[in-house]
């Protein structure tokens, strides 16, 4: 499970997550089609895409959180798939989540003292890290929050510094994989430039994978070692310099800003390709649905990628 | 107030009386909107945007100690009753929340929602009206907008229900339209949608004030910008030229701030409102600062530009 030297820490193949509604019409949405992923170790990568194509689904599976319908979930090679309740307790430690709303993941009635210590408790570490006090103070003092709010409620912090203080959370058990779920949507321009380089700095001090979930292409270009853009439940494009030269044609939509409707994610797209209706490109193959190909350095599932010289 | 002003705001001060404290959320603000502009207030939570947008509609709450003059065309918004008021708000000012889940009542029919602005602001009948509603909606792009009308909000996704806001908002067709963050948890497939509806609001020479952080959207659709801080304006010029050469050390913070621009933080917090502020309220975050920093300084023109900052005093853009 290496590529180009580097281990990989957490690899998904042939994902797929179908949820069904309706007591008699058994409605169908496929969130997450057929997606093979691999994140590398200390690697930051993105996954862009609108609201509804999969992104946070993908990402909870990676984690646990939510089980595939289809498909293999493999932490530093080893299958995790189907490890439930106890046996995954060692692999939580390892792999952590920073939401989207800080607001909504902090106790209100809890200090914040008491939600960033909170995994200690659960993991049964608070022996073995006898000073508990020290580890608060150091998280707080590497996430660049005042000592005193330790004993703040979640109502007396900005958003941004409650994201710090998620992110406290998220470092507490020195975590080698983290999910970040939107986790600067809805901060100021400069609060999110300030959480991002957080991020990326303490990415750097510890070698944490980051899997940085977005719906902005620019802030995915910036950061991210690699990005793979989502549209109907597929990774339709992955590498880098996406925003520069988009081959599919669904990523130069959106790096372009051209308009086009959302898919039917009532229908699975095993037959077909995911945008061949509103691709400038279609031609009768795309009826059939594309595999996964390397062009020019990138994974694109497509039949008539952009090619660039 | 000049020919092409449609609101002119002077001395405005917005004050919150706390048990021990004074939180002053607008400080002392002069503002004019011109006519058909679009005009967006930029700046972070907290920094007074949306008490000023409120202000002008005269939604703040009783706790609000308010002084200062909003001339609305000819009439002081200030000094009207609440009667005069209420034809104003909703009719001529039109108001656009940050949360559209929030703004709309669960309970009832979005053509129902979206005609009753025309229903308590001019003559036409319930019936009339839900046709002048189902018009909107097409305008809007909620397809097909017959089925769309009888619909209760839960089943409208985000972006429809933006829209659809949009719609009740611009149903009387009003002077002024004040949007506060419409952008805010929005994707980028929607964005595109909410730019294209401002944009074709401005072609129907409708004011506008938008009041958001998201500077993307903001270039898209502005054609000035303020920049608020700490409840003062410190900025206000062209959107061209806050995104090629912004002045105030705050402005080319947050211009630097965004990906494209290296994504650098601007240093600190902004200060605490609760505590009484002397001088600049960026010094403390400015890495210009200097002792004449302390002062307290006017919002003053430089060049085709208005600057609050003491490095421009007797400089012309040398920065």
């Amino acid at each position: 499970m290496t590529m180009s030297g580097v281990s990989s820490i957490i690899t998904g193949t042939g994902l797929g997550k179908t949820y069904q509604s309706g007591f008699f019409s058994h409605q169908k949405t496929f969130a997450v089609q057929d997606v093979d992923i691999e994140i590398k170790t200390g690697e930051t990568y993105a996954l862009v895409g609108e609201s509804g194509s999969g992104k946070t689904t993908l990402g909870k599976i990676l984690l646990k959180l939510i089980s595939p319908t289809s498909g293999r979930i493999f932490y530093h090679n080893e299958d995790i798939t189907d490890l439930q309740g106890p046996e995954l307790i060692p692999i939580r430690r390892k792999m952590q989540i920073i939401p989207q709303h800080p607001e909504d993941a902090f106790n209100p009635r809890w200090r914040l003292s008491r939600s960033i210590m909170e995994p200690f408790l659960i993991h049964g570490q608070a022996q073995e890290n006898g000073g508990l006090k020290n580890v608060l103070l150091e998280l707080l003092a590497e996430t660049g929050l005042n000592p005193d709010y330790a004993e703040r409620y979640p109502h007396q912090l900005s958003g941004g510094e409650l994201q710090r203080a998620a992110i406290a959370r998220a470092l507490a058990l020195k975590p080698d994989f983290i999910l970040c779920d939107e986790p600067t949507s809805m901060l100021d321009v400069s609060v999110q430039a300030a959480i991002i380089q957080l991020l990326l700095s303490l990415q750097k001090r510890s070698t944490i994978s980051l899997l940085f979930i977005t719906h902005d292409l620019k802030l995915a270009d910036h950061i991210a070692d690699r990005v793979g853009v989502m549209y109907n439940g597929h990774i339709i494009e992955e590498g880098s310099g996406i925003l520069k030269s988009p081959m599919h044609p669904y990523s130069q939509s959106i790096v372009r800003g051209h308009k086009h409707q959302r898919p039917d994610q009532s229908i699975p797209s095993h037959e077909s390709c995911p945008f061949v209706l509103q691709c400038p490109n279609k031609t009768e193959k795309c009826q059939t649905i594309p595999s996964v190909t390397d062009c020019s350095g990138r994974k694109i599932r497509c039949h008539h990628p952009f090619k660039y010289d | 107030m000049k020919m092409n002003n449609i609101i002119e705001i002077s001395d405005l001060t917005v004050s919150f009386k706390g048990e021990g404290y004074l939180l002053t959320a607008v400080d002392n603000l002069s503002l004019s909107v011109i006519h058909g502009e679009t005009l967006a207030i930029i700046g972070e939570s907290g920094s007074g945007k949306s008490v000023l947008g409120l202000a002008i509609l005269r939604l703040l709450p009783d706790t609000a100690a308010i002084s200062g003059s909003i001339i609305f065309q000819t009439q002081d918004i200030l000094t009207l009753s609440e009667g005069m008021m209420e034809k104003i708000r909703g009719g001529k000012i039109a108001w656009i929340p940050q949360n559209p889940k929030l703004g709309f009542n669960p309970s009832m029919k979005i053509w129902k929602q979206v005609s009753e602005p025309i229903v308590l602001h001019t003559d036409s009948s319930w019936s009339e009206a839900k046709k002048q509603a189902i018009r909107l909606l097409r305008q809007y792009s909620i397809l097909p907008p017959e089925k769309w009308a009888e619909e209760y909000p839960v089943a409208y996704s985000g972006g429809m229900l933006q829209r659809a806001m949009l719609a009740m908002g611009t149903s009387t067709i009003p002077s002024v339209l004040i949007a506060d963050e419409p952008t805010k948890g929005i994707d980028a497939i929607n964005k595109k949608d909410v730019i294209e509806m401002f944009n074709t609001q401005k072609e129907r020479g409708i004011t506008q004030i938008i009041i958001t952080h998201d500077l993307d959207f903001a270039s898209e659709v502005a054609d000035r910008i303020a920049v608020m801080y700490c409840g003062q304006i410190v900025e206000l010029t062209s959107v061209e030229r806050f995104f090629t050469t912004p002045l105030h050390p705050y402005s080319v913070g947050l211009v630097n701030s965004l990906p494209q621009r290296g994504l650098s933080p601007i240093p600190g917090t902004s200060p605490s409102m609760h505590e009484k502020q002397a001088g600049c309220r960026f010094k403390s975050r400015c890495s210009l600062c200097s002792r004449v920093c302390s002062e307290e300084i006017p919002l003053f023109p430089v060049g085709y530009d208005n600057v609050r900052c003491i490095q421009y005093h007797n400089r012309n853009r040398a920065w």
